[in-house]
């Protein structure tokens, strides 16, 4: 018969020759991390403060996060390292691609276009739904990334005859490098717009506001409770995120990914669509768009096509001007038609424009301003 | 001598009684077992990996129950007044259980508990279910004494649970719900309980008929419980078990949305991303005439493939209960199609339908989730695409529509699709690929010409009008930048190839955990298992340090490693089959119950048989030896079944009763060999604790790591190790 003592020193020495034999494994195998490309430059950081102690408090978003010495904040990009705040992934995005400015979607501005797209790791909110989780959510290091100075970018935009877009993660935890960014594409004669989720604090987004021509705003939902619960933030910096570029003169658009059971109850869609109207006017246009089941819901049915019509209608009764539904190509509410005479002066098909019957931000038929970018 | 007959004849029907009794617990506890572990399966989303940690937990609980049913003096009366009580309140207890699996479902987003959560979640519900089973046993040896009394009690345990395993297979899977099988495995204790009971308890069969009752009243509830667990906040229209898991249909407005153990398959309104899943890889060839199209086709892609003229449309899915079930939900356009003369769509496994096609598809198309889960991942793997490429058409296609990612696909995910691109390039000479969301890849046997203005070319002549795919759509899925990008990431994920018997699925997983505790350990993980000779060296490694070991001890025998070693082999190679089946077969959420019981009564006739060998010299290492020969033969079955699909379930039923043969004959040789009295209980113990550990190790890094074949191996190796170490036994 096998004795305790007996058996816990056999298990004992098997676990220590297997303990030793992985060590060894590990020391003569090169120390890379499995997944990662090669590791991201610092870059100065701008919008934070010193505090005592070497940490400092960044100001970029209502976050406010107060990082130690060698700590991040919350989106994982910035770093204090020795009292000074540093950006990873300044010059270092991690997707590039071309869209059409539709996709954004931003619908009001150079239909037919293309949007040269770019954005880097990190995110300063946690949405559950993430369509682009795989980059929002994860570390420079974590992904594979590119090295391309702002002057790069626009030259890629060039290339194709498209506008610098920053998009995808969010492009408030990179705003370094989209104002340098979008400032090089001024100067190129190149467009610049920016599809963020607005959860940033006033004077930064004022400054980016300067060289940006186009900005599309994901309004997530319209209670605290949504935003705490699904995205681990706040509405009311959104909501005066929204009035700083109205207030700038920068092509504002909306957008409101509807999400069954979540935000789509019509209380909330009708208490969204009146403070729109209030605070930002009628003619800001209002996407209501479908969920695809994506990150932590990916077992969530998607939108039905009922709800992005019932939003819609809401929308149009409450006066707003231009309300549409995305994400399903084909289904009522793709194209733009004008507010005096009713008649479609932009046909589109998915992200395709198939007809538009714009002159000089007219309309082809009555010659009503259509608010917009048209040319 | 009337008053010494009549003791007799008592004595006789209270042993009779007590077997019996014995019998239902465990018949009782079979039942529980299939049943839960369907149900968990089912709330993990199919993973096949919970089976063994859910068989794990299942033996520590029953093992710790028997233990705490063991302690203490305890009358042979009381003994039987407690198992007869027990077994009565059996159908509440089970029905409790069932209920407690309800916990393990996802949140309102869907979600699946953590898995510290979900561990938890698992420990609590099968409790209830294992003390019944752990407590009885511990009372019936307590009723009756004595060294032969344990075998016998041990036989008729694994008889009873032999039987129900059998009718679940054969009668009751199909007829009842989860809730209604535990109402009928506790009935048959509450009757068991009562013929121990009855005639020193006047009130008790008042007692079993209210319990029955209440149980009766609670069943409808569970089941009710369950389904609502599965889809909180929503309306369920259909909730069917079948032969390959759990199928729900969902509502929300006039949207339907159809799921697979709790895992969104498709709905009634995916008409436009239909399209961007079919219509590239159709545009690839030049003429497609002949089309298989393996998944997705009932959410909208059947009806996108028609738009191509195809002049036969074969649609495969493996689960026979989804056709029915999109006939009475899909949208009208889908009904439609499935009607089309052109259309023949078959409830049968792909591979069998390529294997009976040699030649014919201009275009295979397989448009599946990412594999979490071995049934899905043998639609993916190596060996698939070898029996795709022989049902190819010259100049025919293979087509993968996965899903992906717009911007980049993180570690894991990169890793999968780098397996997948690993697996095609094993087969064919010429791979492309776009990526995106879905991504999509295609094989032949020569590039094909993907430029965008030709696929363009021929979306015009085919007269397509879509909503979404056309000439910008392309333009923008086929950048070659984006391309060219895509494809280095994945070359860098230093990718697996994918095996029917090693699913690259469960490694990625546990590379995945590995990663979030020490990288170096991760990628190390990978960089030596990617070679397909490293399972074999890893085995041969083991082996030579078990040899070492039990040629060290040979002098001193020892029923105990002998009675672990059993445990634990008969636990890996029952993981085994069990995994093997399911890569093989893909049904195993039905087939689950047969296979355990041919395991249970392959271990009952193994016991029963080597009684008659106890006083055998060195029986102790020639019943080791046994059980290694047996799981040597594991290999050579599931080899027989991959090559021979007629007569491969045949084979893997015998060899599971093989196994369970030499595994059970191990405990009541150790038992004899002991020499001692009292020692059953502990062996028993460490029989439990040997497959309890190695219930845990096989499915946490055993089949992660080293695939199906190579742990049968291993298992196998141990029991040379413990016949080495009792070669000197009597």
């Amino acid at each position: 018969m096998v004795s305790r003592r007996d058996f816990f020193l056999t298990c004992g020495g098997a676990g220590c020759a297997l303990a030793a034999g992985v060590s060894a494994g590990t020391i003569l195998v090169p120390a890379k991390r499995a997944f990662a490309a090669s590791s991201p430059r610092a870059y100065p950081a701008r919008f934070w403060k010193k505090l005592p102690n070497k940490r400092i408090e960044c100001g970029l978003c209502p976050k406010h996060c107060k990082v130690e010495d060698r700590e991040r904040g919350f989106c994982g990009v910035r770093e204090n390292r020795d009292g000074e705040y540093m950006t990873l992934v300044w010059g270092q995005p991690c997707a590039v691609h071309l869209d059409p400015i539709e996709k954004k979607p931003l619908f009001h501005f150079l239909p037919g276009s293309r949007a040269f797209s770019i954005a880097t790791a990190g995110c300063n909110l946690e949405c559950k739904c993430c369509q682009n989780w795989d980059i929002s959510q994860s570390k420079p290091e974590d992904v594979d990334f590119h090295f391309m100075s702002p002057e790069d970018v626009v030259a890629g935009a060039k290339e194709y005859d498209a506008c610098v877009t920053f998009t995808y993660s969010e492009p408030i935890v990179f705003l370094e490098y989209a104002i340098d960014t979008a400032k090089a594409a001024r100067k190129a004669g190149v467009r610049a717009t920016m599809v963020t989720g607005g959860s940033g604090e006033a004077e930064p987004m004022r400054e980016a506001l300067k060289y940006l021509d186009a900005v599309k705003v994901d309004l997530k939902g319209f209670t605290e409770d949504y935003y705490q619960r699904m995205c681990k933030g706040k509405l009311d910096p959104v909501l005066k995120t929204l009035e700083v570029i109205l207030a700038s003169g920068v092509w504002l658009e909306l957008v409101h990914l509807c999400i069954p059971g979540q935000n789509d109850s019509e209380a909330e869609i009708l208490a969204m669509c009146r403070w729109v109207k209030a605070h930002l006017g009628a003619d800001v246009p209002v996407h209501f768009t479908r969920f695809h089941p994506e990150y932590q819901m990916k077992n969530v049915p998607p939108t039905p096509n009922a709800t992005l019509v019932r939003c819609r209608e809401i929308g149009l009764s409450e006066g707003l001007q231009f309300v549409y539904t995305g994400n399903v190509p084909g289904l009522a509410g793709e194209n733009t038609s004008c507010s005096k005479c009713g008649k479609v002066v932009v046909v589109r098909r998915g992200f395709e424009l198939l007809d538009m019957k714009i002159k000089g931000g007219r309309c082809g038929f009555c010659g009503n301003a259509i608010p917009g970018v048209w040319t | 001598m009337d008053l010494a007959a009549n003791l007799g004849a008592v004595r006789r029907v209270v042993v009779v009684a007590v077997l019996v009794a014995v019998a239902a617990a465990g018949g009782a506890a079979l039942l529980a077992q299939v049943v839960l572990l369907r149900e968990i399966l089912a709330s993990s989303q199919g993973n096949e990996l919970v089976l063994g940690l859910v068989l794990a937990l299942w033996l520590l609980l029953t093992g710790l129950a028997s233990a705490v049913g063991g302690m203490g003096p305890l009358a042979t009366q009381a003994a039987a007044r407690r198992l007869g009580i027990l077994l009565i309140m059996a159908p509440l207890v089970l029905l409790g259980s069932l209920w407690l699996t309800t916990w393990a479902g996802p949140d309102a987003l869907g979600r699946v508990p953590g898995f510290s959560r979900f561990a938890a979640i698992t420990i609590l519900a099968l409790a209830p279910a294992c003390f019944v089973g752990g407590l009885a046993f511990a009372w019936s040896l307590t009723t009756l004494p004595g060294q032969g009394r344990a075998a016998q009690l041990y036989g008729s345990e694994t008889l009873g649970a032999a039987t129900a395993g059998l009718l679940f297979h054969v009668v009751l899977a199909d007829r009842l719900s989860s809730a209604w099988i535990m109402f009928v495995a506790g009935a048959v204790c509450t009757l068991a309980g009562l013929c121990l009971v009855f005639q020193r308890r006047w009130f008790a069969p008042a007692v079993a008929l209210a319990v029955l009752g209440v149980s009766a009243a609670v069943c409808p509830r569970v089941s009710a419980a369950l389904a609502s667990a599965r889809f909180p906040g929503q309306q369920v229209l259909a909730l069917e078990p079948s032969r390959y898991g759990l199928l729900a249909v969902v509502a929300r407005g006039d949207q339907r949305a159809f799921f697979h153990d709790g895992t969104l398959q498709f709905t009634s309104e995916d008409a436009w991303v239909a399209e961007e899943h079919v219509h590239l890889p159709l545009l690839l060839h030049p003429n497609p005439r002949r089309i298989l199209l393996v998944g997705g086709g009932l959410g909208g892609g059947l009806v996108e493939a028609l738009k191509h003229k195809p002049e036969r449309l074969d649609y495969a899915d493996m689960d026979p209960g989804i056709l029915p079930l999109a006939r009475r939900f899909a949208d009208g356009k889908t009904r439609s199609a499935l009607e089309d003369p052109r259309v023949r769509a078959v409830a049968k496994d792909a591979r069998l339908v390529m294997r009976d096609s040699p030649g014919r598809y201009d275009l295979i198309l397989l448009d599946l989730p990412i594999p979490h889960n071995a049934l899905l991942a043998h639609l993916l793997s190596v060996e698939c695409f070898r029996e795709a490429r022989r049902a190819l058409a010259p100049g025919g296609l293979i087509a993968l529509v996965t899903p992906g990612s717009e911007t980049q696909l993180d570690a894991g995910s990169r890793q999968r699709h780098g397996s997948l691109m690993a697996s095609l390039r094993a087969v064919f000479p010429a791979i492309g690929m776009s990526p995106g969301s879905p991504t999509i890849f295609w094989a032949g046997e020569a590039n094909v010409d993907a430029r965008p203005g030709v696929l363009g070319a021929r979306l015009e002549e085919r007269d397509l009008h879509l909503v979404q795919v056309g000439r910008t759509w392309l333009l923008d899925r086929l950048l070659p930048f984006h391309v060219e990008s895509f494809h280095r990431s994945l070359d860098s994920s230093l990718p697996v190839e994918n095996h029917d018997l090693r699913p690259v699925v469960y490694l990625v997983g546990l590379v995945e955990n590995l990663q979030r505790v020490s990288p170096i350990l991760a990628r190390t993980a990978l960089i030596v298992l990617r070679s397909r000779w490293s399972p074999w060296c890893v085995a041969a490694a083991v082996f030579i340090l078990a040899a070492l070991v039990a040629l060290v001890r040979r002098g001193r025998p020892s029923p105990s490693l002998a009675a672990a070693c059993a445990g634990g082999t008969g636990m890996a190679l029952q993981l085994v089959v069990l995994l093997a089946f399911q890569a093989l077969r893909g049904h195993l959420y039905h087939a689950l119950g047969g296979l355990l019981a041919a395991n249970l009564a392959g271990m009952a006739a193994g016991a029963f048989a080597a009684g008659r060998y106890l006083e055998q010299p060195r029986v102790l290492f020639r019943a080791c030896a046994g059980a290694a020969a047996a799981a040597a033969l594991v290999p050579l079955a599931i080899v027989c079944a991959r090559a021979w699909p007629s007569t491969g379930t045949t084979s893997i039923l015998v060899v599971t009763v093989l196994v369970g043969a030499s595994t059970g004959a191990v405990f009541p040789v150790a038992v004899r060999a002991s020499g001692r009295d009292g020692v059953a209980a502990r062996l028993y113990g460490w029989d439990l604790a040997g497959a309890a550990f190695s219930a845990a190790g096989v499915t946490l890094l055993g089949i992660p790591l080293l695939g199906l074949v190579p742990v049968a191996a291993l298992a196998a190796v141990l029991c040379v190790a413990a016949s080495l170490a009792n070669l000197r036994s009597t």
